[in-house]
C-alpha cells in the first residue's frame, strides 16, 4: 500500500488481485444481487486509489479497505430500495430448481442437514441480505472472511462486545428464519 | 453459570472470542446441559452452512481491474472528492446516511455529505430555534406595546444609538436638565420622531433623568398627582421595564412603526390640507 500511495499502478494491481474478490463477495452478499458485487468491488478499488494519501500505515491494510468497501455497500443499499428486487446469488445455476431440498430432520438444525440443499443455501443468504447492516457486516466478516471481533469492530467504529451482540443476534435471526422456512417446507 | 448467561458466549465460543476462562465455563456447562449442548450443536451446523452460503458466490465474480483504471483516467469529475470523503469516513453505528438525492446533489456540486441531515437530534434544533424564534418575536411584541404606552405616557423615543448610553447610564447625584416634566418629554415625542438631532438630545435628558434618583422621584410625584393617566400602572408594567424604556426602541420593527407614524401624518397632514383648498 506504501508503493500504491506514490502512485505505483503495478502495486495497486497486486492489491486488487490479491483483495477484490474478497471484496466482491463481500458486497455481493452484503447487497444479495451478485453483479453489483463486482462493480461494487471495483468501486471499492477506485476509491482506495483516490484517497491513498490518506491511508496511514498504522492501520492495517484490511480494515482500511473494508471500512471504505461498508460504506460504499451502505450507500449503495440505501440509494436504491433493494427490498423486492433481491435475486438468489446462484440464479444462473443450471441446477437452480431441481434439486430438490434434502434435510434428514426437518426439525433439527443440523449443519449437514441445511448444507444439503442449494434452495437452503439461498434462503440463507436472502436472510443474511434482510439483516440490519451492522449485524450483516459484522457477519459476513466474521464467516466469510475469517476477521477478528477486533477488526470488524474498528470496521464498524464500535467495541468488540457490541461485534460479539451483532453476531449473536444475527445468528439467532438466521436460525428463527430457518426455523420457519423448514416449518414451512 | 446459568442457561441464560450462556447466551451469546455460546456463538463467541464457537468464534473462538472467548477469553479461557469463560471457554472452559462454556465448555463446563453445555457438557451438563443437555438443552445447552444441544443449542451449541444447532448453531455450530448453523455456522458452517452459513460459511458455505456466503462463500459459494466467490467463485463466479470477477471484479475487472482494467474498468477500475479505465474510470480513474477520469479523475477531476465534480464530486469526486466528496464521494472519497464519505466513504473513507468511519460510519456510526445506527447513523442514517444521506439519500441518494442527497448524494447526488453533493455529487454535482462537489460537497461532502457526511452525517445525518435529518436526524432528530438537528429536528430537535430546528424546532428548539422555531422555538425561540416565535418566544422572541412575542417579546418584541410585548416590548413594542410597552414602548408605545411608555412612549404616549412619559418617555421620549430613543435613536438606536443612544439606547444603550440610557441603559448604561452612569447614575449620579443631580442632573441639571431633571427638571423637565414628563409630560413635557411626552409632548416633544412626535416632533423627535422626524429630527434625528432632537430624538438624540431627548435620550440623552432621559438618561439623565433616569440616572438622577431625584428625577424618578419627581416623575412618580407628577404621576401620582393624576393616577387616572398612568397607563403603565393600568397594564402592570414592570418598574425594570419602565425605568429603561429606550433598551427596546432598538428593534428594527418599532424603528419601522416610527416611520409608518411619520408618513401616516404626512398624509393626513396633506389630506386636510387638499380638503382646506377644497
Amino acid at each position: 500500500m506504501l508503493r500504491v500511495r506514490e502512485g505505483d499502478r503495478e502495486a495497486f494491481r497486486a492489491l486488487f488481485e490479491k483483495y477484490a474478490r474478497p471484496v466482491a463477495r463481500f458486497a455481493a452478499n452484503f447487497t444479495g444481487i451478485p453483479a453489483r458485487g463486482e462493480e461494487l468491488a471495483q468501486d471499492v478499488f477506485l476509491q482506495v486509489y483516490r484517497a491513498r494519501d490518506r491511508y496511514e500505515p498504522r492501520a492495517k491494510f484490511s480494515t482500511w479497505l473494508y471500512t471504505i468497501a461498508h460504506n460504499l455497500c451502505l450507500n449503495e443499499v440505501r440509494r436504491f430500495d433493494y427490498r423486492g428486487r433481491l435475486e438468489p446469488l446462484d440464479r444462473d445455476d443450471p441446477e437452480e430448481g431441481s434439486r430438490p431440498l434434502e434435510l434428514a430432520d426437518p426439525a433439527a438444525l443440523d449443519g449437514e442437514a441445511v448444507a444439503s440443499g442449494h434452495e437452503l443455501e439461498a434462503r440463507l443468504r436472502e436472510l443474511v441480505a434482510d439483516l440490519p447492516a451492522s449485524q450483516r457486516t459484522a457477519l459476513i466478516l466474521s464467516r466469510v472472511d475469517e476477521l477478528r471481533y477486533q477488526e470488524i469492530g474498528e470496521i464498524l467504529s464500535c467495541s468488540e462486545q457490541a461485534v460479539k451482540s451483532l453476531i449473536f443476534r444475527a445468528t439467532r435471526t438466521l436460525k428463527e428464519g430457518l426455523r420457519e422456512y423448514v416449518g414451512a417446507a | 453459570m446459568s442457561c441464560q448467561e450462556i447466551g451469546e458466549d455460546l456463538v463467541a465460543f464457537l468464534d473462538r472470542e472467548l477469553d479461557a476462562g469463560a471457554r472452559t465455563r462454556v465448555e463446563a456447562h453445555a457438557a451438563g446441559c443437555p438443552e445447552c449442548g444441544r443449542e451449541l450443536a444447532d448453531l455450530r451446523g448453523l455456522r458452517s452452512s452459513v460459511e458455505r452460503a456466503l462463500s459459494a458466490s466467490a467463485a463466479t465474480l470477477r471484479p475487472s481491474f482494467e474498468a477500475v483504471l479505465e474510470r480513474l483516467d477520469e479523475n477531476g469529475r465534480p464530486g469526486a472528492r466528496a464521494a472519497v470523503e464519505r466513504v473513507t469516513a468511519p460510519v456510526r453505528l445506527g447513523a442514517r446516511a444521506p439519500h441518494g438525492r442527497e448524494v447526488a446533489e453533493a455529487e454535482r456540486s462537489g460537497r461532502v455529505v457526511r452525517g445525518r441531515p435529518d436526524a432528530p437530534g438537528r429536528s430537535r434544533t430546528r424546532s428548539l430555534r422555531a422555538a425561540l424564534a416565535a418566544g422572541g418575536l412575542a417579546a418584541a411584541g410585548l416590548a413594542i406595546a410597552f414602548a408605545m404606552t411608555t412612549g404616549r405616557s412619559s418617555a421620549p423615543p430613543s435613536s438606536p444609538a443612544t439606547a444603550p448610553v440610557v441603559a448604561s447610564a452612569p447614575r449620579k447625584a443631580s442632573a441639571p436638565s431633571v427638571s423637565r416634566p414628563a409630560d413635557a418629554v411626552a409632548d416633544a415625542r412626535p416632533k423627535a420622531a422626524s429630527d434625528a438631532g432632537t430624538r438624540s438630545r431627548d435620550a440623552q435628558a432621559l438618561a439623565k433623568r433616569e440616572a438622577s434618583p431625584g428625577a424618578s422621584a419627581n416623575v412618580r410625584v407628577a404621576d401620582s398627582s393624576s393616577p387616572a393617566s398612568d397607563p403603565e400602572r393600568d397594564l402592570g408594567v414592570p418598574d425594570e421595564l419602565r425605568q429603561t424604556p429606550g433598551m427596546f426602541l432598538d428593534f428594527p420593527i418599532v424603528q419601522q412603526l416610527e416611520k409608518l407614524r411619520h408618513m401616516e401624518a404626512i398624509y393626513h397632514s396633506t389630506e386636510a390640507a387638499s380638503e382646506g383648498a377644497g
